[in-house]
């Protein structure tokens, strides 16, 4: 399949560098899908095998959890390898095993196998949304070396995006098979959507283009007001996680992304609760909808922002805003300030924070370690992710079951985890202020310095 | 391997953008649609499990 070489993906002179984040947009709004996989949480458990068995909640939520570590756990392990097969193949791959994964679960939710679900979303599924997920970003960062932000975050923006198209795409199918006799309407689901993904991966995957090695945007002239964070060199990824700044950075990926999880995670009893009276199960979704757009949009806003005023300053921003809000929100229900908008208005900001998070920490990682190997080193970044996603739900579910539990009062119990956040991000704070620029024993000897356009991708 | 010199298409572009543009701007409509819920009255009923939400 040499079609699929790095060779053959050069681009044309005269070739728009526009049409590239088209590409990496239909890749991230497919593979963003996974966040709204809860729409299949109650048509699953409602499921009975031909024993009578069923799943429960635990077990089915478990599908999403394996999607989301197997993401994290595949941009770290095949991150070096994307840097050589370059963004085609990956894609291309990605596209395979994302819509493969689709296949393989409709077969477990035709049978009532869970085992087949968790192997094709979970497992198969995961291996295409790591894959995809990091794929166009080095070769965006490439394409736009004037703001690699802006580039990056379009892409980024694309994953909370697609979580927007996957709930009414997924909703809609469903109520489709179901109103032409399908009983089951799930299976039937899984292999349209994964069609669909596929053939909209594909077309990401052959419209996308890597620079040639000499090329650069017309009219560009590297800013010779050098920066203190922003390298000349490279750092290969061998030795990047052997740095400070590494392990820094997956500090603050991890606490940004947890502090996120402590409102999504319970987002509709949460405002239902915070408004007793006030706010129904329908304005509650409407609360959702907010959030899941403020998400996207900040991951666009603050990528493109930190562009002028830096990765560190951006992070700055999230961290220093974030814990004022998160320390608030508690405060802003019926039993205190009691205004709607007012908490609305905190609890979205918070999440256009929890989204730019996402967007801008590959610019970061290129400003630290040069654009050479910035996908892989964004892959191993990507476990902060993973480990957020489990270590979130557990404190946020772990602290509102004991609040239950021990019939205390679960507007505490939000108090108490809106308030472990602030800590979080205090934490988060402090690694971002200690990032400082990578000792040059960690630079690449062999490698040119500066805007690299060479064959890593 | 030498190359021509060929300007990609603006409408080339804008139909790439297209593509993708359409899909999100589906989504991101559906998702309006829901927010908009947010302002309006509604009858109060129990705390239900938490709908969708991109994380």
């Amino acid at each position: 399949m040499s079609f699929l070489d790095r060779d053959r993906s050069v681009a044309h002179p005269g070739f728009s560098r526009w049409l590239v984040p088209p590409a990496a947009l239909a890749i991230h709004l497919s593979i963003g899908q996974a966040y709204a996989f809860s729409v299949f949480k109650n048509p699953l458990l409602a499921l009975h095998g031909a024993d009578g068995s069923v799943w429960s909640l635990k077990e089915v939520g478990y599908i999403f959890s394996i999607a989301i570590a197997v993401l994290g756990l595949s941009a770290a392990l095949f991150g070096a390898w994307l840097e050589k097969a370059g963004p085609r193949r990956a894609m291309a791959y990605a596209a395979v095993c994302f819509g493969l994964g689709f296949q393989i679960a409709s077969f477990g939710a035709a049978h009532h196998s869970l085992a087949l679900i968790y192997l094709g979303y979970g497992f198969v599924g995961g291996v295409g949304l790591g894959l995809g997920y990091i794929s166009p970003v080095s070769t965006l960062i490439k394409w736009f070396p004037d703001r690699p932000g802006l580039a990056t975050g379009l892409a980024i923006m694309g994953f909370g995006g697609g979580a927007l198209i996957g709930a009414p795409l997924g909703n809609e199918l469903m109520a489709h098979f179901k109103a032409h006799g399908h009983v089951n309407p799930i299976p039937s689901t899984w292999i349209t959507m994964g069609i669909l993904y596929f053939l909209f991966m594909l077309y990401g995957a052959f419209t996308i283009r890597v620079p040639a090695p000499d090329w650069k945007p017309e009219g560009y002239v590297p800013s010779t007001t050098q920066r203190a964070l922003v390298s000349t060199h490279n750092v290969a990824v061998t030795q990047a996680w052997k740095t400070a700044q590494f392990w820094l950075l997956w500090i603050v990926l991890f606490t940004n992304v947890t502090a996120g999880i402590g409102i999504l995670e319970q987002a509709s009893p949460m405002i239902q609760d915070f408004f007793k009276g006030h706010i129904g199960v329908a304005a509650a979704t409407g609360f959702v909808g907010m959030l899941s757009l403020f998400n996207m949009g900040g991951r666009f806003l603050w990528a493109s922002v930190s562009d002028f005023l830096g990765r560190k300053a951006t992070y700055f921003v999230f961290f220093t805003i974030g814990p004022v809000l998160y320390f608030l929100m508690p405060f802003l229900g019926s039993n205190h300030t009691n205004s709607v908008p007012l908490f609305v208005t905190v609890a979205c900001i918070a999440l256009t924070f929890y989204g730019g998070g996402f967007a801008t920490i590959p610019a970061y990682l290129k400003d630290l370690f040069g654009g050479f190997n910035v996908s892989a080193i964004h892959g191993r970044l990507l476990t902060a992710w993973s480990t957020a996603g489990i270590v979130g739900p557990l404190i946020v579910n772990g602290i509102l079951d004991h609040y239950k539990a021990a019939g205390l009062n679960r507007l505490d119990g939000y108090r108490v985890v809106l308030h472990i956040m602030v800590g979080l991000l205090v934490v988060g704070f402090l690694a971002n202020l200690l990032v400082r620029p990578v000792a040059e024993r960690f630079w690449m000897k062999d490698a040119p310095a500066g805007d690299y356009s060479g064959a890593a991708h | 391997m030498a190359h021509e010199m060929k300007k990609s298409s603006p409408a080339l572009i804008a139909l790439a953008w297209l593509l993708v543009g359409l899909p999100l701007a589906w989504g991101v409509y559906r998702s309006g649609q829901n927010a908009v819920k947010l302002f309006q009255p509604q009858p109060v009923a129990v705390t239900a499990p938490a709908p969708p939400a991109a994380k």
